[in-house]
C-alpha cells in the first residue's frame, strides 16, 4: 500500500496498537512479520513467494557460511549466495533490457528474427530487499556480523514494513543489533528484545512522518504537473524552460523521495527502531563527493562499502584504478534505478564528475586545507558550481527519450537567453512557480537548524498540535486529488 | 597514545584536534568522505605499522572502531 492513502492511515495505527497490546515479544515480532507481508501483499500481490524464497536463501545459507570450516567451502556458499541475489535481481531487472539491446544490434548486423521480450513486470521492492539480503551475507562472510539464530529474526530484518518497498536500505549490522536484547552498551544476545512504544519515539516518528507527508503531498505531487508539461516534449523550449524544469524536477523527486523516506524512518522510529538519514541537504553539498554523503545515503554507503572499496582498495595510488571503480560504481548505481541508457548515462556522469574530483584532490591535496576555501563566499560558490553540475544529470534521470535528453542538455549548457516562452510557461504554472520559491526559501532556512524533527518533536504539545494540524490542514487544502504512487516505487 | 590516532585524524580531515573523540564518525566530521578515508588507511598502516583489509575498513562506523581494529594488529590506544 502507499504511504500517502487512507489505507495505510488506517494500517499503521492498527499496528502500533496490536504491539501495545501484545506484550508478548515473540509475538510482537511474528505479528510484524505478517503485518508486512500484509503490506506486501497489499501494495503489489506479486511474487510474494520470491521474497519467502528470499528469506529463506539467505538466512540458511548466511548460517551455512558462518558455520564453514574451510576457507574453501566458506567461499563457495558466498559465491553461490551473491550470485543468485544477482541472478534473481538481474533476471528480473534486466533479461528485457538485454533482449532488447540484442535486438537492436541483431537489426545493426542484420541477423534476421528478432527475440521476443518477456515482458517481466518487477516484483515490487526487489531492490531494496535483495540489497539488504546482501548486505547480511557480505557481512557475515566478511566476519563482521553473527548470523541470526532464528529464521524468525532474519524474517524481520528484511520484511520490516516501513523499509520493505522502497528503503532506506537496511545494513544487517545496524539493524540487527537494535533488534537483540542489549545487555551492555555494545554487545547483544541473541535474544529479540520486546518492541516497546515509547512517547518520545512516537511523538519524533510523527513529527518525521508528518515532514514526509508535507514533502511528497504538498510539494512533490503539485510540482509533478508542471515537470511532466516540460518534459513531454522539450523539443523547441527555450533554455530558461529546460533550465527551470530541470530545477523544478529535482526537488519533485526530492520531496518524493526523501519524504518516503522520512515516513519509513518515522515509522521505524515509533517501534524503537533506530535507521540513519537518507538525505541530509544534499542541496548544500559543495563537491561531487560531498553530494553523494548527503544523497541516497544508504545506497551510496552500501556501493560504497560493497562495491567500490572492494575495487579500489588493493591498488589505491593508481589513478586507473581510481577512475575505472568509480566509474563501475555509479554506473552500477545509475543502472540500479532502472534497465535504461538513460539511467546509465545519469550515473556515468557522475562518474566522471567523482573521478575528476577525485584526482584533483590527489594531485593538489593541500588545495582543500588552503585559506581562501575556508572563506564563505568560496563554500558559497562551491554549493552553486556543484549544484549547477549535479542538476545537469537529472536531465538524464527524467528524459527517457534520447533525442529529448541530448536537446534538453544541449539547451541547459549552451544558454539562447531567450524569455518569451519562459515567462509564459511561468504565468500558466504560477503555483508549481510559488512552490519551488517556497521549498528554496524554506531549505535556505533550515541550513543551519540541524535535526528540523527532532526540535519540532521536543516542543510542547500544544504547539505540536498546531504543527500537526498546520500540515494536514496545507495537505489537504492543496491535495491533487488521487494518492500518486513514489517515484522509487517503480526502482 | 589516543593523542596519537587524533592527531593523525585532525591532519587528514583537517579538524580542530579539540573536535576529535571516540564517537567521531563521518555524520559528525564534514571531510571525513571515502577519499579521506582511504588517506586515513594510508596514513594509520605507515605510522603504526599495520595492514588493514577491506573488512575492517568497511567495518568501521567511528573512531572508537578505528581503534578496536588497531588493538587488533596489537596497536594500543587506550589512554
Amino acid at each position: 500500500m502507499l504511504f500517502n492513502t487512507l489505507d495505510f492511515l488506517i494500517f499503521f495505527p492498527l499496528v502500533l496498537s496490536f504491539i501495545v497490546l501484545i506484550q508478548n515479544r515473540k509475538f510482537q515480532h511474528i505479528f510484524i512479520i505478517i503485518a508486512s507481508f500484509f503490506f506486501l501483499y497489499y501494495t503489489n500481490n506479486y511474487l510474494i513467494v520470491l521474497l519467502l524464497f528470499t528469506i529463506l536463501f539467505h538466512f540458511y545459507l548466511g548460517r551455512e557460511i558462518a558455520k564453514s570450516t574451510t576457507q574453501k567451502r566458506k567461499k563457495s556458499l558466498f559465491v553461490i549466495a551473491v550470485g543468485g541475489s544477482l541472478g534473481l535481481l538481474g533476471f528480473f531487472k534486466y533479461t528485457d533490457f538485454a533482449i532488447a539491446q540484442f535486438n537492436v544490434l541483431g537489426n545493426y548486423f542484420d541477423f534476421g528474427s528478432q527475440i521476443p521480450l518477456l515482458n517481466l513486470i518487477l516484483p515490487i521492492g526487489i531492490s531494496f530487499y535483495m540489497f539488504h539480503s546482501l548486505s547480511y551475507i557480505i557481512d557475515i562472510y566478511r566476519g563482521n556480523l553473527q548470523p541470526c539464530n532464528s529464521l524468525r529474526e532474519y524474517a524481520f530484518f528484511v520484511v520490516f514494513f516501513p523499509t520493505l518497498v522502497a528503503g532506506p536500505i537496511l545494513r544487517a549490522s545496524q539493524f540487527l543489533p537494535q533488534l537483540r536484547e542489549k545487555i551492555e552498551q555494545s554487545n547483544t544476545t541473541h535474544s529479540l528484545r520486546q518492541i516497546l512504544i515509547t512517547h518520545p519515539n512516537l511523538k519524533f516518528g510523527i513529527t518525521l512522518m508528518t515532514l514526509g507527508f508535507f514533502k511528497k503531498m504538498f510539494f512533490s505531487d503539485n510540482i509533478a504537473p508542471f515537470v511532466n508539461e516540460i518534459f513531454l516534449n522539450p523539443i523547441g523550449l527555450e533554455s530558461y524552460s529546460v533550465i527551470l524544469g530541470t530545477i523544478a524536477f529535482v526537488i519533485q523527486i526530492y520531496c518524493d523521495f526523501s519524504g518516503y523516506s522520512d515516513i519509513a524512518i518515522g515509522a521505524a522510529a515509533t517501534l524503537g527502531f533506530k535507521i540513519p538519514l537518507n538525505f541530509n541537504k544534499p542541496f548544500f553539498a559543495s563537491s561531487p563527493s560531498d553530494y553523494w554523503t548527503r544523497w541516497h545515503i544508504s545506497l551510496s554507503t552500501w556501493v560504497r562499502d560493497y562495491l567500490y572499496f572492494p575495487l579500489v582498495f588493493k591498488n589505491r595510488k593508481s589513478d586507473l584504478r581510481i577512475i575505472s571503480s568509480l566509474l563501475i560504481s555509479m554506473i552500477l548505481i545509475g543502472l540500479w534505478h532502472g534497465s535504461a541508457w538513460n539511467f546509465v548515462i545519469w550515473g556515468g556522469l557522475h562518474g566522471i564528475y567523482l573521478s575528476i574530483y577525485t584526482i584533483i584532490r590527489k594531485r593538489f591535496s593541500f588545495l582543500e586545507s588552503h585559506q581562501i576555501f575556508q572563506k564563505n563566499f568560496s563554500k558559497f560558490f562551491s554549493i552553486i558550481v556543484t549544484q549547477y553540475f549535479i542538476t545537469f544529470t537529472f536531465i538524464a534521470f527524467r528524459v527517457r527519450d534520447l533525442d529529448h535528453m541530448f536537446y534538453s542538455m544541449k539547451k541547459y549548457i549552451f544558454l539562447d537567453f531567450s524569455t518569451m516562452q519562459t515567462i509564459e510557461i511561468i504565468k500558466s504554472n504560477e503555483f508549481a512557480m510559488i512552490l519551488i520559491l517556497l521549498f528554496i526559501s524554506l531549505h535556505i532556512i533550515s541550513y543551519k537548524q540541524g535535526n528540523l524533527a527532532e526540535k519540532i518533536s521536543k516542543i510542547n504539545s500544544g504547539y505540536w498540535m498546531l504543527f500537526l494540524t498546520t500540515i494536514f490542514l496545507l495537505v489537504a487544502l492543496f491535495y491533487v486529488g488521487t494518492a500518486q504512487q513514489f517515484i522509487y516505487f517503480k526502482f | 597514545m589516543s593523542k596519537k590516532l587524533y592527531e593523525i585524524m585532525s591532519r587528514v580531515f583537517s579538524v580542530p584536534i579539540l573536535e576529535i573523540n571516540d564517537q567521531s564518525s563521518p555524520e559528525t566530521i564534514e571531510r571525513w568522505d571515502s577519499f579521506n578515508g582511504l588517506v586515513l588507511v594510508d596514513e594509520l598502516e605507515s605510522t603504526f605499522n599495520v595492514k588493514f583489509t577491506v573488512s575492517e575498513i568497511t567495518d568501521v562506523q567511528t573512531t572508537a572502531d578505528i581503534k578496536r581494529h588497531l588493538r587488533n594488529h596489537g596497536v594500543i590506544l587506550d589512554d
